[in-house]
């Protein structure tokens, strides 16, 4: 007997929906066990997980802000990737960004007109982020250094930066010396919608989706980001600067990236603080594979994972489960849907003998 | 199978109805916890207090290792499920501020935080006096006048528990020299345990640290020197090293806050709870104490029990040589930012 | 000068367990394949082997269930990442999240247990030498059993066929296809096998550094191995230098303190991977002159086998 696996000839969408929901399908029944083992009547896990999640005005408060983050490091890593150029360093450009907003806050809080300190603290981000993102984006181009190493490393440089600031300079004496920033004024926060905790990071998200998206598929430049992606021989033919266009995209991907802190600190903390980023970089790499780095898959696969955080929460308050199964959990669930997104393209062909 | 599900459904129904009744009775609560409940310090210490409302007959919830960038929606969940809530680390502060306005008829109470709103209040503890009071021990027992102290993060909390202990220590040895290591980190037991070597190999004999785990009880054994535990009893690592540890009861405060609650007497406040309420204290001590020092202890706990003393209010050499003749207020206290004299160590410029 | 060695003694002692991860992950890596679950697997490396250190009191049997255990668990990173050829940057995280839950499970009741640290055992003759004797020849016998992985590993992967494979597959795994090797057996093995001596080195925390169990023992070592893995240009030999270096960084960090220097331990913490950064730049700079790869080209690739029909 033998297994393997070929390649679908013609995959239809309805063939990939059908894997998709085969997946889904796969991740209940494995959760089923898993809530077996842990001594949790599985239906009534489901089904407190799904009305805590979906039928209360709470959770879904709580879906939509754990997402918003998301959306930004996927389509940050996403768009990079739709060039084949692989940016792990998403975690280091928050924080860049968080630190170039924050600077703008603490410096100008009250001496710009109405409105504008946000715009630049957005701005800020951007160019903090894009900045943090040129420099894999520069060493690829210019040296060929291998951007998945260069940009992962800047994560560990950024991370020491922030302490840096919170255990020096920016330590507020107002807030008893705690390694935090003073707080913004209004004019540094995001609005949020009603008496909820979602903000117009959220409505940000969705902007710049779009605008990815389009620059993709409508402007010359993103075809020519995909056409390097896909070939980057033919590419280089029809005149496409790659160095340029590497180094561009990373900036771009970069600035994405550094808007998920940006949209993070301004929408919810109002400061700086130590772990604002509780690894949304690196999901980010999660959310935009799933995606298969398409900015409007970024939406769904943000959503997915933002259900797999907040359902751990609900299973920790509901059933007591200890943090550590929970990570487990996750771990399980991850590689569930890592494993199984293959037979979207693929299938499994058992044969009696060999062929 | 159909049996079977009859017989879950009216359990967890009988259990939701009971659930219900109690409910009216015992308000439930709820906790948010910055590390595991196996830490083994900080977050072991709140969740054994914890335990004992559970004991109470009350309900209780928690969530462990909530990240302090990402809470709100965790506060949130507890919140909608219990009647009082606690949160545990500063960095909960500003969320459960934000989860208080959402439900006015809860109550919110934060820790080492100082942010109140009518139905949020903070509390702590003053375990600067139980250091305070540990350091004498750890002065009396160092024979070569050298302790040395593990720090994890330089934040005024630890820099004030510092300072107490070399106050502490001045009472038994006068002459005493504290060295101070920043591991610069909340949680690295390799790096704990590194600290106290490199203590330890500069002359140091007595161990104290600030840090979670037990690794500078286990090193100060290693090398045959004594150590101070930190949080909680730490003995078991140890007891031939373990001189006594300085812990949190939280249970204490615990009971009585959600008594509060329960009888409608609670009001919004900070609370900052001394040794005289037995939120912190000492564990049993090391055979090898001497009873004088024991009794020197004693006098000053009394001191402190009675009110007539408190660390930091009858005056004390700053380590740059200034004096602090005024005794400092609660907020002084919490914003410290200096070391005493006799400190050898200066502390990171960040 | 004993202060001089004594930053030495210590920075061996941080560097152990780096250094084990990291020639995992050259391992893994000179194959082709990422691994960014290397907390995980050292967490479970912990555990496993503070649990047979509790109930057997052999180290020996202690270190080789942390190998087990660990290869055991990167099998799972190796079935998903090759066999069915997910992300393996996705899957390694998703490997940290299991570990750390795994370990963090088991270890629930382990709190207040405490194993004898390994003693140790100066190398007769050796020992006596200056500097080099105490530091690196009266060490404990896991210590001494890093020396031989680094020598093993090397001569594995520049001296044998088997290593020359596993170095081409890094390279070029299409050519080898055509060429008759299993690229995804080569492949698996090596993540096995480098998940083994990721687990050792976590084993090394509550056999020698930090005799018992508290969630999360490692701290982040493990991360610091996959920067690690890099700054030592997939090279054992380099393994061992950058271990030590970074243990160094680590022992340092406490010792500047007592000589009074005020150095923000943030920028030390920042200087060696800004030093990779810089260091990885001139060598690709002069490698490209040369002609010569410094980083296995198929490196985090998934592989597609040229289809069946």
């Amino acid at each position: 007997m033998q297994i393997f696996l070929e390649k679908r000839v013609n995959a239809t969408s309805w063939a990939r929906l059908l894997v998709l929901g085969a997946a889904l399908l796969l991740v209940l029944l494995i959760s089923w066990f898993f809530f077996l083992a842990a001594g949790i009547e599985p239906m009534a896990a489901f089904q407190i997980i799904g009305e805590e999640i979906f039928l209360t005005k709470y959770g879904w408060q709580d879906l939509l802000v754990k997402m918003t983050p998301l959306m930004f490091t996927g389509l940050a890593v996403a768009l990079a990737a739709q060039m084949q150029q692989w940016n792990i360093g998403a975690e280091g450009q928050f924080h860049m960004g968080t630190f170039a907003m924050t600077w703008v806050a603490l410096h100008y809080d009250g001496q710009l007109p109405d409105g504008m300190l946000i715009v630049l603290m957005l701005i800020m981000a951007m160019i903090g982020g894009g900045f943090w993102g040129c420099i894999p984006g520069f060493l690829k181009a210019r040296f060929g250094v291998n951007e998945i190493i260069t940009s992962l490393l800047l994560n560990y440089v950024a991370a020491a930066w922030i302490d840096y600031l919170l255990f020096g300079a920016w330590r507020d004496p107002g807030t008893n010396n705690f390694p935090i920033t003073k707080e913004f004024s209004e004019a540094g926060q995001l609005p949020s919608f009603g008496n909820t905790s979602i903000h117009a990071g959220l409505i940000l998200a969705f902007v710049f989706i779009a605008i990815v998206a389009w620059v993709l598929w409508k402007t010359k430049l993103g075809f020519q980001i995909r056409l390097t992606g896909d070939n980057p021989d033919a590419a280089r033919y029809s005149g496409v600067n790659i160095r340029t266009l590497t180094i561009l995209v990373f900036a771009a991907s970069g600035a994405i990236a550094g808007l998920a802190g940006f949209s993070e600190v301004a929408g919810i903390h109002y400061r700086l603080q130590q772990n604002i980023s509780i690894g949304y970089g690196y999901t980010g790499i999660i959310v935009a594979w799933l995606a298969r780095n398409h900015p409007l898959g970024v939406v769904l696969s943000a959503f997915f994972m933002s259900i797999v955080f907040v359902s751990a929460e609900v299973l920790q308050i509901e059933f007591g489960l200890p943090i550590s199964m929970v990570y487990l959990y996750q771990g399980i669930i991850l590689f569930t849907v890592l494993g199984s997104d293959i037979f979207t393209e693929y299938r499994l062909r058992i044969t009696r003998f060999l062929v | 199978m159909r049996k079977l599900i009859s017989i879950i459904i009216s359990t967890t129904l009988t259990m939701l109805l009971v659930g219900g009744s109690a409910w009216a009775a015992k308000p439930s609560v709820g906790f948010i916890y910055v590390g595991p409940v196996g830490d083994g310090g900080w977050t072991h210490a709140h969740d054994l207090g914890r335990k004992a409302l559970e004991e109470a007959g009350h309900k209780t919830y928690f969530v462990e290792s909530v990240p302090e960038g990402s809470s709100e929606g965790q506060i949130l969940k507890i919140a909608r499920k219990s009647d009082i809530i606690f949160t545990t680390s500063f960095g909960f502060m500003d969320p459960t501020l934000k989860v208080s306005k959402k439900f006015p008829d809860k109550v919110f109470l934060h820790c080492s935080g100082f942010k109140q709103s009518k139905n949020m209040g903070n509390y702590f503890g003053r375990m600067y006096q139980a250091k305070y009071l540990a350091a004498i021990i750890a002065g009396g027992m160092s024979k070569k006048g050298r302790i040395g102290i593990v720090g994890s993060q330089p934040i005024p909390e630890i820099i004030r528990h510092i300072n107490a202990i070399t106050l502490g220590a001045q009472q038994s040895n006068p002459n005493i020299e504290v060295e101070v290591l920043w591991i610069n980190s909340w949680f690295d037991p390799a790096k704990e345990s590194d600290a106290a070597q490199a203590l330890i190999d500069n002359g140091a004999d007595v161990i104290v640290t600030m840090a979670d785990s037990p690794a500078t009880v286990q090193t100060s054994k290693k090398n045959g020197v004594y150590a101070i535990g930190n949080d909680t009893d730490m003995a078991i690592y140890g007891k031939e090293a373990h001189l006594t540890a300085a812990v949190w009861n939280w249970d204490v405060y615990y009971l009585a806050a959600v008594k509060a609650v329960e009888n409608g007497t609670w009001k919004s406040s900070a609370d900052w709870w001394g040794l005289d309420s037995g939120i912190v204290g000492l564990t049993s001590f090391h055979p090898d104490v001497p009873q004088s020092l024991i009794v020197q202890m004693n006098r000053e706990k009394g001191r402190i029990l009675s009110g007539t003393m408190d660390v930091f209010d009858h005056g004390f050499t700053k380590r740059d040589g200034t004096r602090v003749t005024k005794a400092l207020n609660d907020g002084e206290m919490l914003g410290m930012m200096y070391y005493v004299k006799g400190i050898i160590s200066k502390i990171p410029s960040g | 000068m004993e202060f001089f060695i004594q930053i030495l003694i210590a920075a061996v002692a941080m560097g152990t367990p780096l250094l084990f991860a990291t020639l995992g992950g050259v391992i893994s890596e000179r194959a082709g394949v990422i691994n960014l679950g290397m907390e995980g697997l050292m967490l479970v490396g912990a555990l496993v082997a503070f649990v047979v250190m509790l109930y057997t009191g052999n180290y020996f049997y202690a270190v080789a269930a942390a190998a087990f255990a660990s290869g055991i668990v990167s099998m799972i990173h190796g079935v998903v990442c090759l066999m069915l050829r997910a992300s393996q940057i996705a899957s390694g995280l998703a490997l940290t999240f299991f570990g750390t839950g795994l370990s963090g499970l088991f270890g629930d009741k382990l709190m207040g247990e405490t194993v004898e640290p390994l003693s140790r055992i100066p190398i007769p003759g050796l020992h006596t030498i200056p500097v080099l004797g105490p530091v690196l020849f009266n060490q404990d016998v896991i210590v001494y059993f890093s020396y031989l992985c680094v020598a093993l590993s090397w001569w594995l992967l520049f001296k044998t066929r088997i290593g020359l494979n596993i170095r081409s597959i890094g390279e070029a795994p299409e050519v080898c296809d055509s060429l008759g090797l299993s690229v995804l057996s080569y492949r698996f093995f090596a993540v096995v096998g480098g998940g083994m001596l990721i687990g050792i080195g976590g084993a090394y925390f509550p056999l020698a550094l930090t005799p018992f169990w508290v969630d999360g023992i490692t701290a982040g070592r493990g991360w610091i191995a996959v920067a690690l893995v890099i700054f030592a240009f997939w090279d054992p030999l380099k393994a061992l230098g950058g271990a030590y270096l970074f243990g160094l960084a680590l022992a340092l960090e406490l010792r500047l303190q007592i000589l009074g220097i005020d150095m923000s331990p943030y920028f030390l913490k920042m200087l060696p991977y800004v030093l990779t950064i810089l260091v990885l730049t001139l060598v690709t700079i002069r490698n490209n002159r040369r002609g010569i790869q410094v980083m296995p080209a198929a490196l985090g690739k998934v592989f597609f086998r040229g289809e069946k029909h």
